[in-house]
Protein backbone atom coordinates (compact mmCIF):
# COMPACT_ATOMS: atom_id res chain seq x y z
CA UNK A 1 0.00 0.00 0.00
CA UNK A 2 2.31 2.59 1.24
CA UNK A 3 4.48 1.68 -2.60
CA UNK A 4 1.45 3.88 -3.58
CA UNK A 5 2.40 7.01 -1.17
CA UNK A 6 4.58 8.43 -4.09
CA UNK A 7 1.49 9.13 -6.30
CA UNK A 8 1.19 11.97 -3.68
CA UNK A 9 4.10 13.66 -4.92
CA UNK A 10 2.37 13.74 -8.71
CA UNK A 11 0.38 17.04 -7.45
CA UNK A 12 3.12 18.54 -5.83
CA UNK A 13 4.83 18.44 -8.68
CA UNK A 14 2.00 19.62 -10.75
CA UNK A 15 1.81 22.13 -8.23
CA UNK A 16 5.96 23.43 -8.69
CA UNK A 17 5.10 22.88 -12.76
CA UNK A 18 2.09 25.01 -13.20
CA UNK A 19 3.34 27.64 -10.51
CA UNK A 20 6.81 28.00 -10.75
CA UNK A 21 7.89 31.02 -12.87
CA UNK A 22 11.48 29.72 -13.65
CA UNK A 23 11.88 27.47 -16.51
CA UNK A 24 14.23 25.41 -14.51
CA UNK A 25 11.53 24.70 -12.12
CA UNK A 26 9.11 24.09 -14.61
CA UNK A 27 11.58 21.45 -16.47
CA UNK A 28 12.63 20.10 -13.23
CA UNK A 29 8.50 19.31 -11.94
CA UNK A 30 8.00 17.97 -15.48
CA UNK A 31 11.33 15.83 -15.52
CA UNK A 32 9.67 14.68 -11.88
CA UNK A 33 6.29 13.99 -13.59
CA UNK A 34 7.67 11.91 -15.79
CA UNK A 35 10.25 9.86 -13.80
CA UNK A 36 7.54 9.36 -11.48
CA UNK A 37 5.12 8.39 -14.35
CA UNK A 38 7.77 6.13 -15.87
CA UNK A 39 8.70 4.79 -12.63
CA UNK A 40 5.00 4.04 -11.28
CA UNK A 41 4.27 2.59 -14.65
CA UNK A 42 7.65 0.06 -14.34
CA UNK A 43 6.47 -0.60 -11.36
CA UNK A 44 3.01 -1.20 -12.51
CA UNK A 45 4.16 -3.41 -14.99
CA UNK A 46 6.01 -5.28 -12.81
CA UNK A 47 4.25 -6.24 -10.29
CA UNK A 48 1.29 -7.55 -12.84
CA UNK A 49 3.89 -9.68 -14.29
CA UNK A 50 4.69 -10.74 -11.08
CA UNK A 51 1.12 -11.06 -9.74
CA UNK A 52 0.23 -13.34 -13.63
CA UNK A 53 3.40 -15.26 -12.48
CA UNK A 54 1.99 -15.84 -8.62
CA UNK A 55 -1.13 -16.61 -10.17
CA UNK A 56 0.45 -18.78 -12.61
CA UNK A 57 2.21 -20.69 -9.90
CA UNK A 58 -1.11 -20.65 -7.82
CA UNK A 59 -2.53 -22.45 -10.75
CA UNK A 60 0.10 -25.14 -10.98
CA UNK A 61 -0.09 -25.31 -7.19
CA UNK A 62 -3.33 -26.12 -7.29
CA UNK A 63 -3.08 -28.70 -10.52
CA UNK A 64 -0.49 -30.50 -8.72
CA UNK A 65 -2.74 -30.26 -5.50
CA UNK A 66 -5.13 -32.06 -7.99
CA UNK A 67 -2.75 -34.21 -9.39
CA UNK A 68 -1.94 -35.07 -5.60
CA UNK A 69 -5.58 -36.17 -4.93
CA UNK A 70 -5.88 -38.24 -7.42
CA UNK A 71 -2.65 -40.31 -7.45
CA UNK A 72 -4.16 -40.30 -3.87
CA UNK A 73 -7.53 -41.90 -5.01
CA UNK A 74 -5.55 -44.35 -7.46
CA UNK A 75 -3.32 -45.58 -4.62
CA UNK A 76 -6.81 -46.04 -2.42
CA UNK A 77 -8.55 -47.63 -5.21
CA UNK A 78 -5.31 -50.34 -5.81
CA UNK A 79 -5.38 -50.93 -2.15
CA UNK A 80 -9.45 -51.27 -1.96
CA UNK A 81 -8.36 -53.86 -5.46
CA UNK A 82 -5.77 -55.56 -3.87
CA UNK A 83 -8.11 -56.02 -0.85
CA UNK A 84 -11.03 -57.14 -2.66
CA UNK A 85 -8.37 -59.92 -4.55
CA UNK A 86 -7.24 -61.01 -1.37
CA UNK A 87 -10.34 -61.23 0.04
CA UNK A 88 -11.41 -63.66 -2.67
CA UNK A 89 -8.43 -65.12 -2.73
CA UNK A 90 -9.02 -66.31 0.66
CA UNK A 91 -12.44 -67.36 -0.05
CA UNK A 92 -11.68 -69.36 -2.90
CA UNK A 93 -8.68 -71.39 -0.14
CA UNK A 94 -11.56 -71.22 2.51
CA UNK A 95 -13.76 -73.75 -0.78
CA UNK A 96 -10.73 -75.35 -1.76
CA UNK A 97 -10.20 -76.75 1.45
CA UNK A 98 -13.59 -77.23 2.25
CA UNK A 99 -13.72 -79.51 -1.13
CA UNK A 100 -10.68 -80.95 -0.39
CA UNK A 101 -12.40 -82.18 3.20
CA UNK A 102 -15.18 -83.70 1.67
CA UNK A 103 -13.03 -85.00 -0.97
CA UNK A 104 -10.77 -86.75 1.55
CA UNK A 105 -13.44 -87.33 3.96
CA UNK A 106 -15.71 -89.15 1.58
CA UNK A 107 -16.97 -92.20 2.61
CA UNK A 108 -16.48 -93.93 -0.40
CA UNK A 109 -13.56 -94.54 -2.63
CA UNK A 110 -13.25 -91.98 -5.30
CA UNK A 111 -11.15 -91.34 -8.67
CA UNK A 112 -10.57 -88.39 -10.79
CA UNK A 113 -9.90 -89.42 -14.55
CA UNK A 114 -8.57 -87.41 -17.26
CA UNK A 115 -11.17 -87.84 -19.87
CA UNK A 116 -9.04 -88.42 -23.01
CA UNK A 117 -6.45 -90.67 -22.43
CA UNK A 118 -7.89 -92.31 -18.89
CA UNK A 119 -5.35 -91.46 -16.40
CA UNK A 120 -6.15 -90.95 -12.84
CA UNK A 121 -5.72 -87.77 -11.68
CA UNK A 122 -6.79 -88.36 -8.06
CA UNK A 123 -7.71 -90.03 -5.70
CA UNK A 124 -8.84 -89.68 -2.37
CA UNK A 125 -7.93 -91.17 0.99
CA UNK A 126 -11.02 -93.89 0.72
CA UNK A 127 -9.99 -95.13 -2.10
CA UNK A 128 -6.45 -95.62 -0.94
CA UNK A 129 -7.66 -97.10 2.31
CA UNK A 130 -10.21 -99.48 0.42
CA UNK A 131 -7.14 -100.40 -2.14
CA UNK A 132 -3.95 -100.52 -0.20
CA UNK A 133 -2.29 -98.32 -2.91
CA UNK A 134 -1.13 -95.04 -2.26
CA UNK A 135 -2.24 -92.42 -4.17
CA UNK A 136 1.29 -91.24 -5.63
CA UNK A 137 0.88 -95.21 -6.76
CA UNK A 138 -1.64 -94.79 -9.03
CA UNK A 139 -1.94 -91.42 -10.20
CA UNK A 140 -0.66 -90.86 -13.66
CA UNK A 141 -1.71 -94.33 -14.02
CA UNK A 142 -4.51 -95.38 -16.91
CA UNK A 143 -7.39 -95.95 -14.48
CA UNK A 144 -8.25 -99.29 -16.46
CA UNK A 145 -5.23 -101.02 -14.92
CA UNK A 146 -5.33 -99.45 -11.73
CA UNK A 147 -7.84 -101.44 -9.82
CA UNK A 148 -8.45 -103.48 -12.70
CA UNK A 149 -10.98 -105.66 -11.94
CA UNK A 150 -9.92 -109.33 -12.56
CA UNK A 151 -11.43 -110.27 -15.23
CA UNK A 152 -10.43 -107.01 -17.71
CA UNK A 153 -8.69 -107.36 -20.94
CA UNK A 154 -7.27 -104.06 -22.05
CA UNK A 155 -9.53 -102.79 -24.88
CA UNK A 156 -12.64 -104.44 -23.71
CA UNK A 157 -13.37 -102.33 -20.81
CA UNK A 158 -16.50 -102.59 -19.07
CA UNK A 159 -15.77 -98.70 -17.35
CA UNK A 160 -14.84 -97.71 -20.25
CA UNK A 161 -17.87 -98.89 -22.07
CA UNK A 162 -19.82 -97.47 -19.06
CA UNK A 163 -18.17 -94.13 -19.80
CA UNK A 164 -18.92 -94.19 -23.60
CA UNK A 165 -22.81 -95.42 -23.35
CA UNK A 166 -23.62 -92.83 -21.01
CA UNK A 167 -23.30 -89.53 -19.02
CA UNK A 168 -24.49 -91.52 -15.70
CA UNK A 169 -23.51 -94.68 -14.40
CA UNK A 170 -26.20 -96.71 -12.33
CA UNK A 171 -24.60 -97.92 -9.04
CA UNK A 172 -23.20 -101.37 -10.84
CA UNK A 173 -21.20 -104.18 -9.34
CA UNK A 174 -17.63 -104.29 -10.22
CA UNK A 175 -14.66 -105.90 -8.97
CA UNK A 176 -11.68 -104.40 -8.27
CA UNK A 177 -7.84 -105.67 -7.42
CA UNK A 178 -6.44 -104.55 -4.37
CA UNK A 179 -2.64 -103.80 -3.86
CA UNK A 180 -2.34 -107.19 -1.97
CA UNK A 181 -3.50 -108.74 -4.81
CA UNK A 182 -6.89 -109.87 -3.70
CA UNK A 183 -10.52 -109.41 -5.39
CA UNK A 184 -13.15 -107.12 -3.77
CA UNK A 185 -16.29 -106.80 -4.88
CA UNK A 186 -17.80 -103.20 -4.92
CA UNK A 187 -20.79 -101.11 -5.50
CA UNK A 188 -19.22 -98.73 -8.70
CA UNK A 189 -20.38 -95.82 -9.89
CA UNK A 190 -19.17 -93.84 -13.27
CA UNK A 191 -20.34 -90.77 -14.72
CA UNK A 192 -18.81 -87.96 -16.22
CA UNK A 193 -17.85 -84.54 -15.39
CA UNK A 194 -19.69 -81.49 -16.43
CA UNK A 195 -17.75 -79.84 -18.97
CA UNK A 196 -17.02 -83.27 -20.54
CA UNK A 197 -13.28 -83.46 -19.95
CA UNK A 198 -13.42 -85.69 -16.43
CA UNK A 199 -14.10 -88.53 -15.03
CA UNK A 200 -15.08 -89.66 -11.94
CA UNK A 201 -14.98 -93.15 -10.57
CA UNK A 202 -16.69 -93.56 -7.01
CA UNK A 203 -16.69 -97.08 -5.23
CA UNK A 204 -17.55 -98.70 -1.87
CA UNK A 205 -16.83 -102.22 -0.86
CA UNK A 206 -19.85 -104.33 -0.35
CA UNK A 207 -19.92 -104.08 3.48
CA UNK A 208 -23.83 -105.13 3.94
CA UNK A 209 -22.75 -108.50 2.95
CA UNK A 210 -19.98 -108.69 5.22
CA UNK A 211 -22.06 -107.31 8.07
CA UNK A 212 -24.68 -109.94 7.26
CA UNK A 213 -22.00 -112.65 7.25
CA UNK A 214 -21.07 -111.40 10.62
CA UNK A 215 -24.80 -111.14 12.30
CA UNK A 216 -25.07 -114.44 10.78
CA UNK A 217 -22.25 -116.37 12.77
CA UNK A 218 -23.16 -114.13 16.02
CA UNK A 219 -26.85 -115.60 15.42
CA UNK A 220 -25.54 -119.18 14.80
CA UNK A 221 -23.25 -119.11 17.82
CA UNK A 222 -26.31 -118.10 20.01
CA UNK A 223 -28.89 -119.59 19.24
CA UNK A 224 -26.95 -122.96 18.80
CA UNK A 225 -26.06 -121.81 22.69
CA UNK A 226 -29.93 -121.21 23.35
CA UNK A 227 -30.92 -124.48 21.82
CA UNK A 228 -28.46 -126.84 23.51
CA UNK A 229 -29.36 -125.95 27.27
CA UNK A 230 -32.57 -126.98 27.11
CA UNK A 231 -32.20 -130.23 24.69
CA UNK A 232 -29.24 -130.91 27.27
CA UNK A 233 -32.50 -131.13 29.75
CA UNK A 234 -34.50 -133.14 27.79
CA UNK A 235 -31.81 -135.57 26.29
CA UNK A 236 -30.83 -136.16 29.89
CA UNK A 237 -34.30 -136.94 31.22
CA UNK A 238 -35.69 -138.93 28.58
CA UNK A 239 -32.48 -141.12 28.69
CA UNK A 240 -32.57 -141.59 32.60
CA UNK A 241 -36.27 -142.56 32.08
CA UNK A 242 -36.05 -144.38 28.72
CA UNK A 243 -33.68 -146.65 31.14
CA UNK A 244 -35.83 -146.86 34.40
CA UNK A 245 -39.10 -147.76 31.98
CA UNK A 246 -37.13 -150.21 30.13
CA UNK A 247 -35.51 -152.08 32.93
CA UNK A 248 -39.33 -152.14 34.84
CA UNK A 249 -40.79 -153.57 31.50
CA UNK A 250 -42.55 -150.55 31.24
CA UNK A 251 -44.67 -150.15 27.47
CA UNK A 252 -43.78 -146.38 27.99
CA UNK A 253 -40.27 -147.60 27.60
CA UNK A 254 -40.61 -147.08 23.28
CA UNK A 255 -42.48 -143.86 23.97
CA UNK A 256 -39.35 -142.30 26.24
CA UNK A 257 -37.17 -144.00 23.33
CA UNK A 258 -38.72 -142.20 20.40
CA UNK A 259 -37.49 -138.46 22.37
CA UNK A 260 -34.64 -139.92 22.99
CA UNK A 261 -33.85 -140.84 19.32
CA UNK A 262 -35.55 -136.97 18.16
CA UNK A 263 -33.45 -135.12 20.96
CA UNK A 264 -30.36 -136.84 19.32
CA UNK A 265 -31.74 -135.30 15.83
CA UNK A 266 -32.04 -132.26 16.81
CA UNK A 267 -28.65 -132.23 18.82
CA UNK A 268 -27.46 -133.81 15.31
CA UNK A 269 -28.94 -130.80 13.52
CA UNK A 270 -27.27 -128.48 15.85
CA UNK A 271 -24.22 -129.95 15.62
CA UNK A 272 -24.43 -129.54 11.20
CA UNK A 273 -25.51 -126.11 11.97
CA UNK A 274 -22.34 -125.01 13.87
CA UNK A 275 -20.08 -127.35 11.21
CA UNK A 276 -21.91 -125.63 8.48
CA UNK A 277 -21.23 -122.36 10.06
CA UNK A 278 -17.53 -123.83 10.33
CA UNK A 279 -17.61 -124.66 7.01
CA UNK A 280 -18.52 -121.53 5.24
CA UNK A 281 -15.84 -119.82 7.29
CA UNK A 282 -13.35 -122.26 6.33
CA UNK A 283 -14.85 -125.18 4.49
CA UNK A 284 -13.92 -127.65 7.40
CA UNK A 285 -15.93 -129.97 9.51
CA UNK A 286 -18.60 -131.02 6.59
CA UNK A 287 -18.63 -134.88 6.50
CA UNK A 288 -17.31 -136.28 2.98
CA UNK A 289 -19.50 -139.54 2.88
CA UNK A 290 -22.01 -141.40 0.29
CA UNK A 291 -25.36 -140.30 0.50
CA UNK A 292 -27.99 -141.70 -1.27
CA UNK A 293 -30.10 -139.04 -2.17
CA UNK A 294 -33.41 -141.52 -2.55
CA UNK A 295 -33.42 -142.59 0.81
CA UNK A 296 -32.02 -138.92 2.14
CA UNK A 297 -35.59 -137.48 0.55
CA UNK A 298 -37.63 -140.35 1.76
CA UNK A 299 -36.79 -139.80 5.51
CA UNK A 300 -37.41 -135.62 4.53
CA UNK A 301 -40.50 -136.95 3.74
CA UNK A 302 -41.13 -139.15 6.22
CA UNK A 303 -40.56 -136.73 8.87
CA UNK A 304 -42.96 -134.60 7.40
CA UNK A 305 -45.49 -135.98 7.01
CA UNK A 306 -47.34 -135.71 9.92
CA UNK A 307 -47.08 -131.59 9.27
CA UNK A 308 -48.38 -132.24 5.74
CA UNK A 309 -50.93 -134.03 7.13
CA UNK A 310 -52.39 -131.35 9.80
CA UNK A 311 -52.65 -129.54 6.31
CA UNK A 312 -54.11 -132.30 4.16
CA UNK A 313 -51.10 -131.59 1.55
CA UNK A 314 -50.73 -134.80 0.13
CA UNK A 315 -47.02 -135.51 -0.64
CA UNK A 316 -46.32 -137.07 -3.98
CA UNK A 317 -43.58 -138.99 -4.80
CA UNK A 318 -41.75 -139.68 -8.21
CA UNK A 319 -38.33 -141.62 -7.28
CA UNK A 320 -36.92 -144.28 -8.52
CA UNK A 321 -36.26 -147.19 -6.29
CA UNK A 322 -31.89 -146.80 -6.13
CA UNK A 323 -30.04 -144.38 -7.37
CA UNK A 324 -26.30 -144.32 -7.26
CA UNK A 325 -25.29 -142.15 -4.20
CA UNK A 326 -24.22 -138.10 -4.44
CA UNK A 327 -21.22 -137.07 -1.90
CA UNK A 328 -21.29 -135.12 0.88
CA UNK A 329 -22.56 -134.56 4.53
CA UNK A 330 -25.87 -136.17 4.71
CA UNK A 331 -26.69 -134.22 7.88
CA UNK A 332 -26.14 -130.61 5.90
CA UNK A 333 -27.91 -132.25 2.88
CA UNK A 334 -30.80 -133.20 4.78
CA UNK A 335 -30.97 -129.72 6.64
CA UNK A 336 -31.39 -128.68 2.69
CA UNK A 337 -34.09 -130.59 1.54
CA UNK A 338 -36.16 -130.56 5.21
CA UNK A 339 -36.27 -126.93 4.86
CA UNK A 340 -37.35 -127.10 1.05
CA UNK A 341 -39.55 -129.29 1.35
CA UNK A 342 -40.94 -127.42 4.72
CA UNK A 343 -41.48 -124.40 2.88
CA UNK A 344 -43.30 -126.46 0.42
CA UNK A 345 -45.86 -127.43 3.29
CA UNK A 346 -45.90 -124.27 5.06
CA UNK A 347 -46.77 -122.25 2.24
CA UNK A 348 -49.20 -124.36 0.77
CA UNK A 349 -52.75 -124.48 0.73
CA UNK A 350 -55.41 -126.68 3.01
CA UNK A 351 -55.52 -129.52 0.89
CA UNK A 352 -53.01 -128.43 -1.37
CA UNK A 353 -50.41 -131.15 -2.75
CA UNK A 354 -46.13 -131.13 -3.13
CA UNK A 355 -44.40 -132.96 -5.59
CA UNK A 356 -40.79 -134.27 -5.39
CA UNK A 357 -39.47 -135.71 -8.67
CA UNK A 358 -35.52 -136.71 -9.48
CA UNK A 359 -34.10 -136.66 -13.20
CA UNK A 360 -31.15 -139.67 -12.73
CA UNK A 361 -27.35 -138.42 -12.71
CA UNK A 362 -26.54 -137.29 -16.21
CA UNK A 363 -23.47 -136.33 -17.66
CA UNK A 364 -23.26 -132.26 -18.19
CA UNK A 365 -20.53 -130.34 -19.04
CA UNK A 366 -18.47 -133.74 -18.17
CA UNK A 367 -19.65 -133.77 -14.67
CA UNK A 368 -22.33 -136.17 -13.35
CA UNK A 369 -25.53 -134.05 -12.28
CA UNK A 370 -28.65 -134.23 -10.96
CA UNK A 371 -31.71 -132.28 -10.34
CA UNK A 372 -34.08 -132.51 -7.94
CA UNK A 373 -37.59 -131.11 -8.21
CA UNK A 374 -39.89 -130.24 -5.36
CA UNK A 375 -42.85 -128.07 -6.76
CA UNK A 376 -46.27 -127.17 -4.60
CA UNK A 377 -49.06 -125.61 -5.31
CA UNK A 378 -49.42 -122.82 -2.54
CA UNK A 379 -49.36 -119.47 -3.12
CA UNK A 380 -46.35 -118.74 -5.14
CA UNK A 381 -43.57 -115.89 -4.43
CA UNK A 382 -44.59 -112.55 -5.05
CA UNK A 383 -42.33 -110.98 -8.11
CA UNK A 384 -40.91 -108.02 -5.29
CA UNK A 385 -39.89 -111.04 -2.97
CA UNK A 386 -38.39 -113.04 -5.45
CA UNK A 387 -35.00 -111.50 -5.27
CA UNK A 388 -34.60 -111.27 -1.09
CA UNK A 389 -35.79 -115.25 -1.03
CA UNK A 390 -32.19 -116.75 -0.59
CA UNK A 391 -31.11 -113.34 2.11
CA UNK A 392 -30.12 -113.96 5.62
CA UNK A 393 -33.14 -112.78 7.99
CA UNK A 394 -35.10 -111.95 5.32
CA UNK A 395 -38.89 -112.58 6.03
CA UNK A 396 -41.59 -112.00 3.92
CA UNK A 397 -44.29 -109.77 5.47
CA UNK A 398 -45.54 -110.80 8.67
CA UNK A 399 -49.29 -109.98 7.84
CA UNK A 400 -48.94 -112.51 4.75
CA UNK A 401 -48.34 -115.21 7.12
CA UNK A 402 -47.94 -115.64 10.74
CA UNK A 403 -45.38 -119.07 10.32
CA UNK A 404 -42.43 -119.21 12.63
CA UNK A 405 -39.03 -119.10 11.20
CA UNK A 406 -35.50 -118.08 11.89
CA UNK A 407 -35.03 -116.65 8.37
CA UNK A 408 -31.70 -118.64 7.46
CA UNK A 409 -33.35 -121.61 6.10
CA UNK A 410 -32.79 -120.60 2.62
CA UNK A 411 -29.97 -118.81 2.59
CA UNK A 412 -28.40 -121.70 4.71
CA UNK A 413 -29.82 -124.31 2.27
CA UNK A 414 -28.36 -122.54 -0.55
CA UNK A 415 -25.03 -122.45 0.88
CA UNK A 416 -25.01 -125.98 1.71
CA UNK A 417 -26.06 -126.79 -1.68
CA UNK A 418 -23.05 -124.50 -3.21
CA UNK A 419 -20.36 -126.12 -0.84
CA UNK A 420 -21.71 -129.45 -2.04
CA UNK A 421 -21.38 -127.98 -5.85
CA UNK A 422 -24.81 -128.22 -6.55
CA UNK A 423 -27.07 -124.89 -6.45
CA UNK A 424 -30.86 -123.93 -5.93
CA UNK A 425 -33.03 -122.16 -8.84
CA UNK A 426 -36.46 -121.37 -7.75
CA UNK A 427 -39.49 -120.52 -10.65
CA UNK A 428 -42.74 -119.28 -9.26
CA UNK A 429 -45.59 -117.33 -10.00
CA UNK A 430 -47.95 -115.31 -7.21
CA UNK A 431 -50.71 -117.58 -7.25
CA UNK A 432 -49.74 -120.55 -8.85
CA UNK A 433 -47.28 -121.93 -6.83
CA UNK A 434 -43.73 -122.85 -6.70
CA UNK A 435 -41.18 -125.05 -8.00
CA UNK A 436 -37.32 -125.29 -6.35
CA UNK A 437 -35.09 -127.03 -8.78
CA UNK A 438 -31.63 -128.26 -6.47
CA UNK A 439 -28.96 -129.18 -9.07
CA UNK A 440 -26.30 -132.17 -7.24
CA UNK A 441 -22.94 -133.00 -8.34
CA UNK A 442 -21.72 -136.34 -7.95
CA UNK A 443 -18.43 -136.31 -7.11
CA UNK A 444 -15.83 -138.89 -6.48
CA UNK B 1 -17.55 -143.74 51.69
CA UNK B 2 -19.67 -142.49 48.60
CA UNK B 3 -17.39 -139.95 46.33
CA UNK B 4 -18.15 -136.20 45.75
CA UNK B 5 -19.10 -134.58 43.00
CA UNK B 6 -19.73 -131.08 42.55
CA UNK B 7 -21.87 -129.12 39.81
CA UNK B 8 -21.74 -125.66 38.57
CA UNK B 9 -24.03 -124.74 36.05
CA UNK B 10 -26.19 -121.70 35.86
CA UNK B 11 -28.67 -124.13 34.62
CA UNK B 12 -30.24 -125.29 37.27
CA UNK B 13 -32.27 -127.97 35.35
CA UNK B 14 -28.68 -129.35 33.88
CA UNK B 15 -27.60 -128.92 37.46
CA UNK B 16 -30.42 -131.63 38.51
CA UNK B 17 -30.49 -133.69 35.77
CA UNK B 18 -26.45 -134.84 36.13
CA UNK B 19 -27.63 -134.83 40.08
CA UNK B 20 -30.25 -137.32 39.18
CA UNK B 21 -28.40 -139.16 37.20
CA UNK B 22 -25.51 -139.44 39.75
CA UNK B 23 -26.86 -139.87 42.72
CA UNK B 24 -28.88 -142.66 41.34
CA UNK B 25 -25.57 -144.42 40.61
CA UNK B 26 -24.32 -143.82 44.34
CA UNK B 27 -22.34 -140.24 44.41
CA UNK B 28 -22.92 -137.63 46.53
CA UNK B 29 -23.70 -134.45 44.66
CA UNK B 30 -23.30 -131.18 45.48
CA UNK B 31 -24.67 -128.02 43.00
CA UNK B 32 -24.44 -124.54 42.48
CA UNK B 33 -25.83 -122.14 40.05
CA UNK B 34 -22.65 -119.64 40.06
CA UNK B 35 -19.36 -119.66 40.51
CA UNK B 36 -18.82 -117.87 43.44
CA UNK B 37 -21.30 -120.44 45.58
CA UNK B 38 -19.45 -123.07 44.01
CA UNK B 39 -16.43 -122.47 44.93
CA UNK B 40 -17.50 -121.67 48.26
CA UNK B 41 -18.88 -125.11 48.48
CA UNK B 42 -15.76 -126.45 46.75
CA UNK B 43 -13.52 -125.06 49.94
CA UNK B 44 -16.55 -126.78 52.64
CA UNK B 45 -17.06 -129.96 50.96
CA UNK B 46 -13.47 -130.94 49.13
CA UNK B 47 -15.11 -133.06 46.08
CA UNK B 48 -13.42 -135.42 44.02
CA UNK B 49 -14.33 -134.14 40.76
CA UNK B 50 -16.01 -130.61 39.69
CA UNK B 51 -18.60 -130.42 36.39
CA UNK B 52 -18.00 -126.84 35.48
CA UNK B 53 -20.21 -124.70 32.79
CA UNK B 54 -18.41 -122.54 30.77
CA UNK B 55 -21.43 -119.97 30.15
CA UNK B 56 -22.39 -118.46 33.65
CA UNK B 57 -23.16 -114.37 34.43
CA UNK B 58 -20.39 -113.53 37.12
CA UNK B 59 -17.60 -116.09 37.51
CA UNK B 60 -17.23 -117.78 33.88
CA UNK B 61 -16.11 -121.67 34.10
CA UNK B 62 -12.85 -120.28 33.26
CA UNK B 63 -12.25 -117.67 35.95
CA UNK B 64 -13.66 -121.01 38.26
CA UNK B 65 -10.98 -123.40 37.10
CA UNK B 66 -7.90 -120.69 37.49
CA UNK B 67 -9.36 -120.05 40.84
CA UNK B 68 -9.51 -123.60 41.95
CA UNK B 69 -5.96 -124.32 40.44
CA UNK B 70 -4.37 -121.13 41.57
CA UNK B 71 -5.54 -122.55 45.47
CA UNK B 72 -2.86 -124.62 46.75
CA UNK B 73 -5.45 -126.67 49.05
CA UNK B 74 -8.26 -127.23 45.89
CA UNK B 75 -5.63 -127.63 43.27
CA UNK B 76 -5.57 -131.69 43.00
CA UNK B 77 -9.02 -131.62 42.39
CA UNK B 78 -10.30 -132.73 38.92
CA UNK B 79 -11.88 -130.43 36.62
CA UNK B 80 -14.26 -131.46 33.54
CA UNK B 81 -15.52 -128.41 31.65
CA UNK B 82 -19.06 -128.53 30.57
CA UNK B 83 -18.91 -126.81 26.90
CA UNK B 84 -22.18 -125.68 24.90
CA UNK B 85 -20.67 -123.98 22.04
CA UNK B 86 -18.95 -127.25 21.08
CA UNK B 87 -15.71 -125.30 19.66
CA UNK B 88 -12.57 -126.09 19.96
CA UNK B 89 -11.39 -123.10 21.61
CA UNK B 90 -13.63 -123.79 24.15
CA UNK B 91 -12.11 -126.87 24.82
CA UNK B 92 -8.48 -125.90 24.15
CA UNK B 93 -9.10 -122.45 26.54
CA UNK B 94 -10.67 -124.98 29.32
CA UNK B 95 -7.31 -127.68 28.98
CA UNK B 96 -5.24 -124.27 29.35
CA UNK B 97 -6.76 -122.85 32.70
CA UNK B 98 -5.78 -126.56 34.17
CA UNK B 99 -9.23 -128.59 33.57
CA UNK B 100 -8.42 -132.42 32.83
CA UNK B 101 -10.98 -133.02 30.50
CA UNK B 102 -14.49 -131.75 28.63
CA UNK B 103 -17.79 -132.70 27.38
CA UNK B 104 -19.78 -131.02 24.89
CA UNK B 105 -23.53 -129.96 25.58
CA UNK B 106 -26.42 -131.57 24.81
CA UNK B 107 -24.36 -135.00 26.23
CA UNK B 108 -26.32 -138.45 27.45
CA UNK B 109 -26.25 -138.82 30.65
CA UNK B 110 -24.72 -142.36 30.49
CA UNK B 111 -21.79 -140.85 28.43
CA UNK B 112 -21.03 -138.23 31.80
CA UNK B 113 -21.03 -141.33 33.86
CA UNK B 114 -18.58 -143.11 32.25
CA UNK B 115 -16.69 -139.97 31.98
CA UNK B 116 -17.26 -139.57 35.68
CA UNK B 117 -16.41 -143.10 36.51
CA UNK B 118 -13.04 -142.83 34.73
CA UNK B 119 -11.88 -139.48 36.59
CA UNK B 120 -12.77 -140.70 39.98
CA UNK B 121 -13.69 -144.50 40.25
CA UNK B 122 -16.68 -146.33 40.94
CA UNK B 123 -18.72 -146.17 43.90
CA UNK B 124 -19.11 -149.58 45.65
Amino acid sequence: MLSWLWLLAIPFLAGIFLASQTLVLKIAGAGGMLLLFGWGAWLYFSLSRKQKQAEQDLEELARLKDEGERQKNQTQELARQRERVEESRRELERRLQEIQTAWESLPAGMLLISRPDGRVLSMNSEAERISGYRSAEVVGRSWEQALAAPQNLPGNNHRAQAVKDRDLAEMEQDKITLRDGTELEVNSRIWNLPGGRQTGWMFQPKNQAMDYNKLREEFITNISHELRTPLTVIKGYAEILYEDAKSAGHEQADLMKVIVDEGDRLAGLLDSIINFRQASSGMLGLRQEKVDIISLLNTVIHDLEPKAAKKSVKIQKKLPATLAPSRGDFNALRFAFSNILDNAVKFNIQGGSVTVETGGWRLEDGMWKMQVHISDTGSGIAPEVMPHIFEKFYRTDQKVHTIQGTGIGLSLTKEILETHGGNISVESAAGKGTKVTVSLLMSE
Amino acid sequence: MPKKIMVIDDEPYIARVIKFKLEQEGYTVFSANDGLTGLEKIKQERPDLVLLDVMMPGLTGYEVCQKIKADPQLSSIPVVILTAKGQERDREQGLSVGASDYITKPFSPNRLLELVRNMVGENT
